[in-house]
């Protein structure tokens, strides 16, 4: 219980007129103070009295639906509290956002009758499980004399997970393809120069190949093998085009796209592999990394992944911070001279380009790029098949080129809103995407694999005549 | 905040200024003036400072002798302090009420008493004063004690 400023008040001038009563020697100056005294006392039994009361007779409701969702969805947090014989003396009602989300609608609620509900919107932004403490009710005396805060109830929880995509199909024709994509270890025995590991000496074995401190420490003659080891150049196209937005928020073409190329840079990374980077947007290069090894470098096209937004939307490279300061600028330049009408158009720009080079954006980037590079990279071309013609032109173009090529590919169909009556019009799509991705893959040095999301595609091949069957 | 808004609601202190005003009326024109004041305090103040108002007034127009009059204005104060006390349709306002009424009037005997017996009444009002701070922080004890609202 907390004393208000107007309780300590009134017992103030209850104090002050029992002591001017003997100071002044009138009994009836003392007896008022008296009088005050004994109201303030009968005020405080009685809140304490009507709080134990309000808490016998209280009902609690405290529950967020839903209780799992992704980030940035928002979820709604009711709390009801049923008072049968009147609020007296709750006054309020009060849920707290917990860290981590942002409350959307009042949190708060004034309690004027038996039933007093608060219905917040909560929209988290962090990924995680959250601990939603029960609500505080706020009571208080008629007079304002006396306050008091309790949480009752009980505490409920969210669980948010991260809204980007959670199981990736990829494959080909409707089935996962195994793990081991892009494995190339070279443990071909004994030629190399990384050391492997101890064994034996056997008969045959060259003697200069004994590991004589081996052979020391253990009391029997051993040699080390030697592994080669290789060093495949990865080249990872991902289109960021304006179609790649396809999708619900954070399901989108690219969401997939760029899961699938965090994937194949965590494998080059395991293997010390040299990695490059180009995205592409509808007109161009947007951003370019040579291939190169080392964990700042992988960091580095890992933030570029993550940055990527189809453009038309948002920009690809150029960060969030930078664009609004870009677009700061450029709202200063609000004159007619020559240096602000040149100047203007290029920092309104959500998009910045490397390279600009119009219609058939990915085949130039993967001409320019193949070009400048030596040796015959490992291509992987991360798209969609909106443009079915270009995209196999690009392919044919890398095994000209000498390289081999992988395309991951994600169908238009796939992508569309989802509905059990439209399923069958969607496999017919996706038999035709089918054909084209084998197409692809019949290509020489080149596979081609159908990246979507794994219910979807679930989904529409129960629409196969022998699984209808 | 008015006691005398809602005449329906709060007769009971209406009936009190209304008492209190007559008594101080019949004492003098400086009586009338008085009622007047605590009409304004009563209206216009939380119940308490009318009362401290009335109790002023009173001590000023009549101590030390007494009446009929001084009756009805100490009356009148009475029933503006009881018209703000917890309501006694509840059995927690009645219990409070009685509660406090028995404490008060013990510790204005108990005054009293100390008062006759030739105990200095600076002593005798520590000692009120004391017990009345003592009772509130008990009930304040009490209440975070049903509670739980111990920290350990």
């Amino acid at each position: 219980m907390r004393a208000t400023r107007r309780f300590w008040v009134s017992a103030g001038t209850a104090a002050s007129l029992i002591a001017l009563g003997v100071a002044l020697a009138r009994p009836s100056l003392a007896v008022g103070g008296l009088a005050i005294g004994g109201w303030l006392l009968a005020n405080q039994i009685a809140f304490v009295l009507d709080t134990q009361r309000l808490l016998a007779d209280v009902t609690i409701t405290h529950e967020v639906t839903p209780k799992q969702t992704v980030e940035s969805q928002p979820v709604r947090l009711r709390t009801t509290v049923t008072t049968p014989e009147g609020p007296e003396p709750l006054q309020r009602v009060s849920v707290d956002a917990p860290p981590g989300t942002t409350a959307e609608s009042a949190t708060t609620s004034r309690a004027t009758g038996p039933e007093t509900v608060v219905d917040a919107i909560l929209r988290p932004t962090v990924t995680g499980q959250y601990t939603i403490a029960p609500p505080t009710l706020s009571l208080g005396d008629g007079h304002g004399l006396f306050e008091q805060t309790l949480r009752r109830g009980q505490e409920t929880t969210l669980r948010v997970d991260p809204n980007a995509p959670r199981n990736v199909h990829v494959g080909t024709g409707g089935q996962r393809f195994a793990a081991g994509f892009g494995d190339h270890d070279a443990l071909k025995g004994s030629s190399g120069i990384d050391p492997g590991e101890l064994r034996q000496y056997l008969p045959g074995d060259p003697r200069d190949r004994i590991d004589w401190k081996a052979t020391a420490r253990r009391g029997e003659p051993h040699v080390r093998e030697f592994e080669a080891s290789t060093d495949r150049q990865t080249l990872l196209f991902v289109d960021h085009s304006a179609s790649t937005g396809q999708g619900r928020p954070g399901h989108r073409r690219l969401d997939y796209l760029r899961e699938v190329a965090v994937w194949l840079l965590d494998r080059a990374r395991d293997a010390s592999d040299p990695v490059g980077l180009v995205t592409v947007g509808d007109d161009g290069i947007t951003g370019r990394f040579p291939p190169a090894t080392g964990t700042e470098h992988y960091r580095r096209l890992e933030l570029a992944l993550f940055d990527l937004e189809p453009t038309g939307q948002s920009t690809a490279i150029t960060s969030g911070r930078e664009r609004s300061q870009l677009r700061a600028t450029a709202a200063r330049l609000d004159d007619d001279s020559a240096f602000a009408t040149t100047l203007k158009p290029y920092l309104e720009r959500a998009t910045t380009y490397v390279d600009r080079v119009g219609s058939a954006a990915l085949f130039s980037a993967v001409d320019a790029t193949l070009g400048a590079t030596r040796g015959d990279p490992w291509t992987v071309l991360l798209t969609d098949d909106d443009d079915r013609s270009q995209l196999l032109e690009t392919a044919k173009y890398v095994r000209r080129h000498g390289g081999y090529c992988s395309t991951f590919v994600t169908p238009g169909a796939l992508f569309d809103s989802p509905g059990l009556q439209a399923a069958e019009a969607t496999y017919d799509d996706y038999l035709a995407f089918e054909t084209f991705r084998q197409q692809l893959a019949g290509l020489q040095s080149a596979e081609a694999y159908e990246v979507a999301p794994d219910e979807t595609i679930r989904t529409v091949l129960r629409q196969r005549p022998e699984a209808r069957r | 905040m008015s006691r005398l808004v809602g005449l329906r609601t709060h007769w009971l202190a209406a009936l009190g200024v209304a008492l209190a005003g007559v008594g101080f009326a019949l004492h003098s024109p400086v009586g009338v003036a008085a009622a007047l004041g605590l009409a304004l305090a009563a209206a216009f103040a939380p119940a308490p400072f009318g009362v401290v108002f009335g109790v002023v007034a009173f001590t000023a127009l009549f101590e030390p002798a007494l009446a009929v009059r001084q009756l009805l204005v100490g009356c009148g104060l009475l029933a503006l302090l009881l018209d703000s006390a917890p309501s006694m349709r509840t059995a927690t306002g009645r219990l409070a009420v009685a509660t406090a009424a028995i404490a008060t009037a013990a510790l204005a005997g108990g005054y009293s008493v100390a008062s006759s017996t030739g105990t200095p009444s600076w002593l005798a009002a520590v000692a009120v004063g004391s017990t009345i701070a003592l009772l509130l922080y008990a009930v304040h004890r009490y209440e975070t004690v049903t509670l739980g609202l111990i920290n350990r």
